[in-house]
């Protein structure tokens, strides 16, 4: 072990305070503090001396009986006063070879440790055996706790029980109980009774007598285990009782409980007496229980009921007769009697068994006992089923009679009234009492009574026969009024004729609205017939011969007149209806005919008619009908037919199919081109489904639509089929088929077959599309290859300047210029060909900000002025029109490119003269100016057929021009199209030899000075960027050396980084003010170099350097947070001030960026000048440079000193002293400084920029000192 | 509280003044409960219910019913119930005082469901020592105090009890000076 325990004795004394040691002569050296307190043990001792072991149970002779005891556990056993149990374990101790006992005294309980006398800090903290024997304590405790328990509930449930059987006697032998109550043992001796029972000494069972305790020993031999309860009856004196006997098993004795049931005995006697009278009644007879339910029913209710004695005991008679038909409200009235105890009558319906039904008239009576008491209830059924049916019969027809709306007269068999209904009465205003005695003839006939109908009447009646007729009649009050009347006889049993039955019916307003009916008819020009079968008589209306063209009297035999008049073809058509009316086959007609007219000319006529009597046998007795002269209608139906038949052939022959279909889409009419179209004959296509036409693409769609259709709308559309398993396409117009009545019926369906049109359209589609992408590809192609040149462009022309800056030889210079010029041509070619797919993808856009006309054209002057000054011609604005507005709002950069353009062009086709521009207002408006901008040169020309190509990419006039003047022919493709995209147009006019002169006009809006943008970024010094850290991320080594060449120049430090990642890892590593991010890197990218910085939550700017010239990037650098954008190849200028822009440089001097920058400090002057003049003494060079040294501090101090008292002529009077110091060392930077300050001084204006000029200066001067120092020790 | 506690006070009541009087101070107390299990825990509520009214149905304060009850439950209680414990506990009023905090440290582990009171002792002196008594129930200084009187009992030792310190004052807990 590496650290072996070691215990000092007090230690090991608190963890075991019961160890004995033992040495291999078994004496104990040592014993734990608490062993010792259980005995005296003296010196000396020897282990097997005061402790045996026990368990296992080991005599010990020598250590090596202890030693095989490790790993065990030992109970050792004290052989003390007391014996003491030790519970434990043997280590041998090799070393000193020894045996230890690390163990633990083993009580049974509390008391024993106290009786050791050894209290709680005897045993070690650890030791758990005081803990042990508590909580045997707290079991000991809880256990008597639960005898406890046990003993009190036990005791409360004894007393429990005597109080509940003290309660249970008490209850069972109440002292006024007028009931007997007994209880006797199993052998019959009476345990307990009450006073009742004790007062009864004689029974009688039985018809036998016995004394009460011979009664008693009867029952207690009538004790049957099985069965605990039985009851016996017996009389004891002069009265009834039952005893009802309860045996206790377990409590060993029998309870006996009497009741007095005389009364009951003898009703019942008495009950039984009579139920022998009801039982042989027919009637039913019942007895039921107060509350109604049956105790006993006689073989009468039986019969009635259909159920047997069991059916029906313990019943309510409700239940079992109720039914369907039965009046609810009735039985609530005989369950109110039960209830009230009192007596009923009813006739309700009852159910038999087998659910038939009989009226039952009942009458129930309670039977009382002497208090008063309803102790049953006793009823008689009977059935009065036809007794109700009659009576309900007689009921019905009494009320039909009554309440008829025609009036009902019953008369005896003379005629006289005996009875009349309310609407005879309402109808003739003769009351029943007036009525009855007369005849009906005397009450109502008068003067307009037709005789012949009377006779009749009186005829019928008189042989006893039905009658009836239509008479006129009059009421009481003399009003007429027309009467039907229909009557029979009512005969007796034997068929004898006891009186007459009639009804009478006010037929006044019928007789009226016939009249009216048939006047109406003919004054709309119909004749009204009649035909009467019997006699083969025809009536006309008077008219008949108006309409057949006689005057009204001309014929009298219209019959006749009418027949001869029928078309003779026609007249069997009459013939044949006569026949039909004849033999019953038809009760109406309507036929159509044609009749002569007197002019000779056929007349139409639509014959109509119908029966209006029939005799008993049902066959026709009259008809009646009209005439009505169709023949105008005739004639349109004929026409209707012919323009029928045109329309018909028209859609049939027509090249456009055409169906009509129903609701169901089935085909109910296909015309010859529709039947071409689906290949189908006329009969396949009648119910055809035309959704089979479809394809399933298009059922949807359909169907859909065929739900417009129902809501009445019209509509066109394409829909594609598939017909014969070809698929194809149809232009469909279908317009929905309404009844007369708005109801839909179906569709009405034009086809167009479009599956050729179809064709073309999709590969137009097609085409356009592969144009399209051809068009994306080009652009995507023209940018990519813009980049890939740019980027070493990049390179070549901002090392071409850097190189430029530096001292060249003449002609080094000459190379440079030369390389520059072809590099800013290649440019401008990369540049046109980038507008120009842009322009041709549509994603220029030209600006619309306020500008400075002027301006634009002088710049634009200004910049070819070096181009047009080597080839000597003359560049000027020849005319500028004054109305020209100062600020307009257009596109200045637009404007600058298309004159750059031309003019570049003039010059370069011009080989001597001149080129002018001409700046005219064509147009002016309050709001817009319209101006003609000409640039003319004296230059070659071109034919006229060149100038009408000019405008063609990529032309030139000859290949030898190109080739002398190089170019792309781009250049005025571009210009074209960039002024139409201005809204103006260009014009040429040129002829060769004589120039060419190229003017655009464009309209532009007026602007103020309000319109012109501020350009925020401000002129830079050498120094602009001193101190400054900034981080050039891109993988394009010669981009790095150009920006970090650009940037140091301008005393910035410059960290680089080759990609994204590398970028990051940088920033972590250097404190950087800005960086500059190179989109296209590999590892990672610009966008999320730039959106990691950003998750970094850093701020510095960072800006975009990119060569991918395409609109949208600027956006998508500032979307990936970065602050700004310059696109390669940058001009320093540009590149410089929108660095400073977001460094947030203050820029104090307003300086132009230096033409030459000394990037070490041994171009801060030059001495060249100097030397020059010396002409190689270099004693005037030092002493040049000693007067310098010495006087221009002096100098510098004296311009801040005035500026410091505002001494302004004095401070610029001092530059203009030190200008010509400073000129001839050729200290560059301060060439444009000290010149301002002098002018400051003159023009006496002290501005905000003087300060720091002049800090600038001395600063400068003392750098130039300290160096021409080292280079020109004293 | 274990409901020896409870069991004990019905003990001393009864045992003193008589069943009846036990029989009232339940009926005061409102508490329902008939038997009291000596190792099963009860709410403290009712402890100081009893409490409360048997110093109603006494005639005496609180303080001293407590403090009765302190001495009760050493000499009765502890002596009767838990046998040698007691005096397992210590030879003498002052073991057993210095052994008190392993004592009851012993005791917790015993009964988990117990909120058992902490003893701390210091300024252990020949004839004094301060026993220290930390708990979370209110109001049951007398009880202590009468546990401490209770032990001197015990040990036959006349011993006086000074409360020096007391959660009353804004203290964090008891001090009682036992000196003998």
């Amino acid at each position: 072990m590496a650290h072996p325990f070691l215990f000092n004795e007090t230690q090991f004394n608190r963890l075991f305070p019961f160890f004995i040691l033992i040495n291999s002569e078994l004496k104990v050296v040592t014993l734990g503090k608490s062993l010792s307190k259980l005995s005296d043990f003296g010196p000396n001792l020897l282990f097997s001396q005061a402790f045996s072991i026990s368990r296992p149970h080991t005599l010990v002779h020598s250590i090596q009986n202890l030693i095989e005891l490790e790993n065990q556990l030992i109970v050792l056993e004290f052989n003390g006063e007391k014996k003491v149990l030790l519970r434990g374990q043997f280590e041998f101790l090799k070393e000193s070879n020894e045996i230890l006992f690390v163990g633990s005294p083993w009580f049974g309980s509390m008391e024993q440790v106290r009786e050791n006398s050894l209290v709680i800090n005897d045993f070690a903290n650890h030791d758990p055996l005081i803990d042990l024997l508590h909580v045997m304590k707290s079991q000991d405790i809880t256990n008597e706790d639960l005898k406890q328990l046990i003993s009190t509930i036990n005791k409360q449930k004894n007393d429990l029980k005597i109080a509940n059987k003290e309660a249970h006697d008490i209850a069972l032998f109440p002292k006024q109980n007028p009931d007997p109550l007994i209880r006797i043992n199993f052998d019959g001796d009476v345990l307990q009774n009450n006073p009742a029972a004790a007062l009864l000494d004689f029974f009688e069972l039985e018809n036998k007598m016995f004394r009460n305790d011979e009664f008693f020993k009867l029952i207690s031999t009538r004790i049957n285990k099985t069965n605990p309860r039985w009851i016996i009856e017996a009389k004891s004196d002069n009265k009834y009782y039952s005893f009802v006997c309860v045996s206790m098993q377990e409590e060993g004795y029998v309870n006996i409980y009497g009741r007095n049931i005389t009364r009951q005995k003898l009703d019942q006697q008495k009950l039984e007496r009579l139920s022998l009278v009801a039982s042989a009644n027919n009637n039913g007879v019942l007895f039921t229980t107060p509350d109604g339910y049956i105790t006993w029913a006689n073989e009468g209710f039986c019969k009635l009921t259909g159920h047997s004695l069991s059916d029906i005991i313990g019943k309510s008679p409700i239940d079992i007769c109720k039914g369907p038909l039965t009046d609810e409200s009735a039985l609530y009235k005989v369950l109110e009697a039960f209830f009230k105890g009192e007596g009923f009558s009813t006739e309700i319906i009852y159910y038999r068994k087998d659910q038939t039904w009989f009226w039952g008239r009942s009458v129930s009576q309670p039977i009382k006992n002497e208090k008063g008491q309803v102790i049953e209830f006793f009823g008689i059924i009977q059935d009065v089923t036809e007794e109700k049916a009659s009576e309900e019969k007689l009921k019905v027809l009494s009320q039909i009679a009554e309440d008829n709306i025609n009036s009902v007269v019953i008369t005896n068999k003379k005629g006289r009234i005996t009875w009349v209904n309310k609407s005879f009465t309402e109808m003739t205003g003769y009351s029943l009492e007036e009525a009855v005695g007369k005849r009906p003839g005397y009450l109502l006939q008068g003067a307009e009574t037709d005789k012949n109908t009377v006779e009749y009447l009186r005829k019928q009646i008189n042989n006893g026969d039905p009658f009836s007729a239509e008479i006129i009649t009059y009421s009481k009050t003399q009003n007429k009024f027309w009467l039907r009347v229909q009557g029979q006889p009512i005969k007796n049993e034997k068929g004898e004729v006891t009186g007459f039955f009639a009804l009478e019916e006010d037929i006044t307003k019928e007789k009226e609205s016939e009249e009216r009916f048939r006047k109406a008819l003919e004054n709309i020009g119909d004749n009204v017939w009649e035909h009467d079968f019997k006699t083969g008589l025809t009536y006309f209306s008077k008219s008949e011969n108006e309409f057949l063209g006689y005057t009204t009297d001309e014929e009298t035999n219209n019959q006749d007149l009418w027949w001869n008049s029928v078309h003779e073809e026609d007249r069997k058509l009459l013939m044949e209806n006569d026949r039909k009316y004849k033999s019953g086959e038809i009760d109406a007609h309507s036929l159509e005919y044609r009749i002569g007219n007197k002019d000779g000319t056929t007349k139409w006529v639509l014959d109509r008619g119908v029966v209006i009597e029939k005799d008993r046998s049902g066959k026709p007795v009259k008809i009646t009908g009209t005439h009505t002269d169709i023949t105008e209608r005739k004639e349109f139906e004929q026409t209707l037919k012919v323009n029928e038949e045109k329309y018909r052939g028209i859609i049939a022959n027509m090249n456009l199919g055409l169906m009509e279909m129903n609701d169901d889409g089935k085909i109910t009419f296909a015309n010859q081109t529709l039947l071409h179209m689906t290949g189908l004959t006329e009969k396949e296509s009648i119910g055809y489904d035309s959704s089979l036409f479809l394809s399933t693409e298009s059922r949807e769609e359909v169907k859909r639509r065929i739900k417009n259709r129902v809501q009445g709308v019209s509509e066109a559309y394409e829909v594609q089929t598939k017909i014969n398993n070809k698929h194809g396409w149809w232009f469909v117009s279908s317009a929905p088929k309404l009844a007369v009545t708005g109801e839909y019926l179906g569709s009405i369906v034009i086809c167009l077959d479009i599956t050729n049109q179809k064709k073309l359209e999709k590969d137009l589609i097609k085409s356009r599309e592969q144009a399209e992408q051809l068009a994306k590809v080009k652009e995507v192609f023209l940018a990519n290859m813009s980049h890939e040149i740019r980027t070493p462009m990049n390179a070549i022309m901002g090392m071409g300047n850097q190189l430029a800056k530096t001292n060249l030889s003449e002609q080094q210079h000459f190379y440079l210029k030369t390389i520059n010029k072809a590099a800013e041509n290649l440019l401008v070619i990369i540049n046109d060909i980038l507008d120009l797919s842009k322009i041709e993808a549509g994603k220029l856009s030209v600006e619309k900000i306020g500008f400075e006309p002027k301006v634009v054209i002088d710049n634009a002057i200004q910049v070819l002025m070096h181009k047009a000054e080597e080839k000597g011609l003359k560049l000027l604005n020849s005319y500028c029109d004054k109305r020209l507005s100062r600020f307009l709002i257009g596109d200045p950069y637009r404007i600058n490119q298309v004159l750059l353009n031309l003019m570049s062009n003039a010059i370069k086709f011009t080989e001597s003269g001149s080129v002018e521009v001409v700046c005219e207002v064509v147009l002016e408006s309050e709001t817009s100016q319209f101006l003609q901008l000409k640039v003319v040169d004296t230059g070659i020309g071109m034919e006229q057929e060149f100038v009408e190509k000019l405008f063609d990419k990529f032309s030139q006039e000859y290949e030898s021009v190109s080739r002398k003047y190089g170019g792309t022919g781009l250049g005025m493709s571009i210009c074209k199209e960039l002024i139409e995209l201005m809204g103006g147009e260009i014009e040429v006019t040129s002829a060769k030899g004589k120039g060419t002169t190229i003017a655009f006009r464009i309209e532009l809006m007026k602007g103020t000075s309000a319109d012109i943008v501020e350009s925020s970024v401000k002129e830079v010094t050498v120094d602009l960027l001193k101190g400054k850290s900034i981080l050039v991320a891109d993988d394009n080594e010669m981009n790095r050396l150009v920006a970090s060449t650009i940037l140091e120049g301008y005393g910035a430090v410059v960290i680089e980084a080759v990609n994204g990642e590398d970028a990051l890892t940088m920033l972590e590593k250097h404190k950087v003010d800005l960086v500059l991010m190179d989109i296209q890197m590999p590892v990672l990218n610009g966008y999320d170099a730039a959106k990691a910085i950003r998750s970094q939550g850093r701020t510095l700017p960072v800006i975009a350097l990119t060569a991918n010239a395409i609109k949208g990037e600027n956006e998508k650098c500032i979307k990936a947070g970065m602050n700004d954008y310059i696109s390669k190849p940058f001009k320093e200028e540009v590149f410089i001030k929108k660095i400073a822009q977001w460094l947030n440089t203050s820029l104090a001097e307003k300086i132009l960026v230096p033409q030459k920058i000394e990037p070490k400090m041994e171009m801060l002057y030059d001495l060249s000048m100097i030397e020059e003049i010396s002409h190689g003494n270099r004693t005037f060079v030092e002493k040049m440079v000693r007067l310098f040294c010495e006087q221009s501090p002096i100098l510098s101090q004296q311009i801040l000193d005035a500026y410091n008292t505002d001494d302004l002529e004095t401070m610029g009077a001092v530059a203009h002293k030190l200008k010509p110091s400073l000129d001839n060392l050729k200290i560059s930077s301060l060439k444009n400084v000290i010149r301002a300050i002098e002018k400051a001084g003159t023009d006496k204006v002290k501005n905000d920029e003087l300060a720091m000029q002049i800090k600038v200066t001395q600063e400068t001067i003392n750098k130039v000192i300290s160096k021409l120092k080292q280079e020109y020790p004293e | 509280m274990y409901g020896i506690v409870n069991k004990s006070i019905q003990d001393l009541i009864t045992e003193k003044f008589g069943i009846s009087e036990w029989e009232a101070v339940k009926e005061k107390s409102g508490v329902d409960v008939d038997f009291f299990l000596s190792n099963e825990p009860y709410a403290d509520d009712i402890t100081y219910k009893l409490a409360g009214a048997a110093a109603e149905v006494l005639g005496i304060t609180v303080g001293q019913v407590l403090h009765a009850f302190g001495e009760w439950w050493i000499l009765k209680t502890g002596k009767e119930k838990y046998g040698g414990l007691m005096e397992a506990g210590g030879n003498n009023l002052k073991e057993f005082l210095v052994n008190l905090p392993l004592f009851h440290n012993r005791i917790m582990l015993m009964y988990p469901k117990l909120t058992p009171p902490e003893f701390k002792v210091s300024d252990i002196n020949e004839s004094s020592i301060n026993v220290h008594y930390h708990s979370k129930r209110e109001g049951l200084q007398e009880f202590v105090r009468g546990l401490l009187s209770g032990l001197a009992k015990m040990y036959s030792v006349e011993a006086s009890i000074e409360l020096i310190q007391s959660r009353d004052d804004g203290n964090t807990h008891e001090i009682f000076k036992v000196s003998w």
